[in-house]
């Protein structure tokens, strides 16, 4: 039932950045969900955002998904290598995918995206996730 | 990553792969047609309320079209009794309305509604874009200040020629050689590239206002920035040159 909420919200979220706000705010969720709290059903979200985001963008179906799904996985392999649970590195790596993201998409350098994503991102993290549930499965 | 959430993830890359072929095949048109079919009226909805719901430019689009059926009737009578009747090349137009704003500007004309790629869209005489890419319901619309977007122009009180080149937000008119004379507060217009089938951007479309001009000796060009004459996230209706 919460995992159903936590869809309801990412597709609100998306909502709100293909009409509002040109901002990553849906890529910045997943990533905080997909560090934070569940990886498999992160991925999973991670696809079906994309793929939605790719037939309301007109973009070539899979693309953002798979976008989605590799600055994930990329992420994930550097945390696990550095053991990283520090909040600044974890600001630093969505800044990187925020960079690369919207590089690939919109061919444009957004740097002021990318530290947005990071400020969020570190606030999130530091003030709304408990660092003691890290890796327990949120919805359960 | 644990060796579950590998494999997941490489089943779904896989899945990605074979959706993105699939689609680039053509196979996956009726799909996407489908959802955004589903998706569009509320899409329009949701784009209203972000612009405000202004509910008087739909009234103003369905007027302008009668407007315009009626000078274009006017225009033909007119003609004949001079005796310069001709075969008209004048461009049909179609309504469309804006399904989005936020990353790109879409609209909710596609194949289906005789939509083709390079098709011009305007907003009475200011123009919008062109179409350059399209699904069966849908179509992008490059807008004159995205970065891929190159066009040529001719400014309205001096003439000067030179090319707009977008660069994001606003756009920068470039190539314009010295001797031309350009004045802040002035528009630039399209030249116009209409082709023997009587498509393209035809002339004398308003692209943008010349502001904060830059000129040195040092150089063959001078340049200036031009800003949109509208706020594309405002509109809620737009034409399609056919």
């Amino acid at each position: 039932m919460r995992f159903a909420r936590l869809v309801f919200f990412i597709i609100m979220l998306s909502l709100l950045e293909l009409f509002f706000v040109p901002l990553p705010v849906v890529f910045i969720t997943l990533f905080l969900f997909f560090h934070f709290y569940d990886e498999e059903h992160g991925l999973v979200l991670a696809f079906v955002v994309g793929f939605l985001f790719d037939i309301l963008l007109l973009r070539p179906l899979g693309t953002t998904a798979m976008l989605f799904m590799i600055l994930l996985f990329i992420t994930s392999l550097y945390r696990r290598k550095y053991e990283a649970t520090n909040i600044f590195f974890l600001g630093m790596m969505i800044f990187v995918s925020i960079l690369v993201l919207e590089f690939t998409l919109t061919k444009t350098i957004a740097i002021q995206i990318g530290l947005f994503g990071m400020v969020v991102t570190m606030i999130i993290g530091r003030f709304f996730v408990p660092t003691t549930q890290k890796y327990e499965s949120w919805y359960r | 990553m644990k060796r579950n959430e590998t494999t997941l993830f490489l089943l779904l890359i896989a899945f990605s792969v074979v959706l993105f072929l699939l689609d680039r095949s053509g196979l996956l048109s009726s799909v996407r047609g489908v959802i955004e079919r589903a998706v569009s009226p509320g899409a329009k909805e949701v784009h209203k309320l972000a612009t405000g719901g202004r509910a008087q430019d739909s009234e103003i689009g369905q007027e302008k079209l009668q407007e315009l059926a009626k000078l274009k009737k006017e225009n033909e009578d007119l003609r004949l009794q001079l005796g310069i009747a001709k075969e008209g090349s004048a461009q049909k137009h179609t309504l469309a309305h804006v399904l989005s704003t936020s990353r790109f500007f879409i609209i909710d004309k596609g194949q289906d509604d005789d939509i083709a790629l390079g098709n011009v869209v305007v907003f009475k005489n200011i123009l919008i874009g062109k179409v350059i890419i399209m699904s069966k319901y849908t179509s992008r619309v490059l807008l004159p200040r995205d970065r891929e977007s190159v066009i040529e122009v001719k400014t309205t009180q001096t003439g000067a020629r030179g090319l707009i080149k977008g660069q994001g937000e606003t756009m920068l008119l470039s190539e314009v050689i010295l001797s031309e004379n350009l004045t802040e507060g002035d528009t630039a217009a399209t030249i116009g590239d209409i082709d023997e089938k009587g498509l393209g951007i035809r002339p004398g479309l308003l692209v943008g206002k010349i502001e904060n001009i830059r000129k040195s000796e040092n150089q063959l060009f001078q340049e200036a920035t031009v800003v949109p004459l509208l706020d594309f996230k405002t509109l809620e209706n737009v034409f399609v040159a056919l």
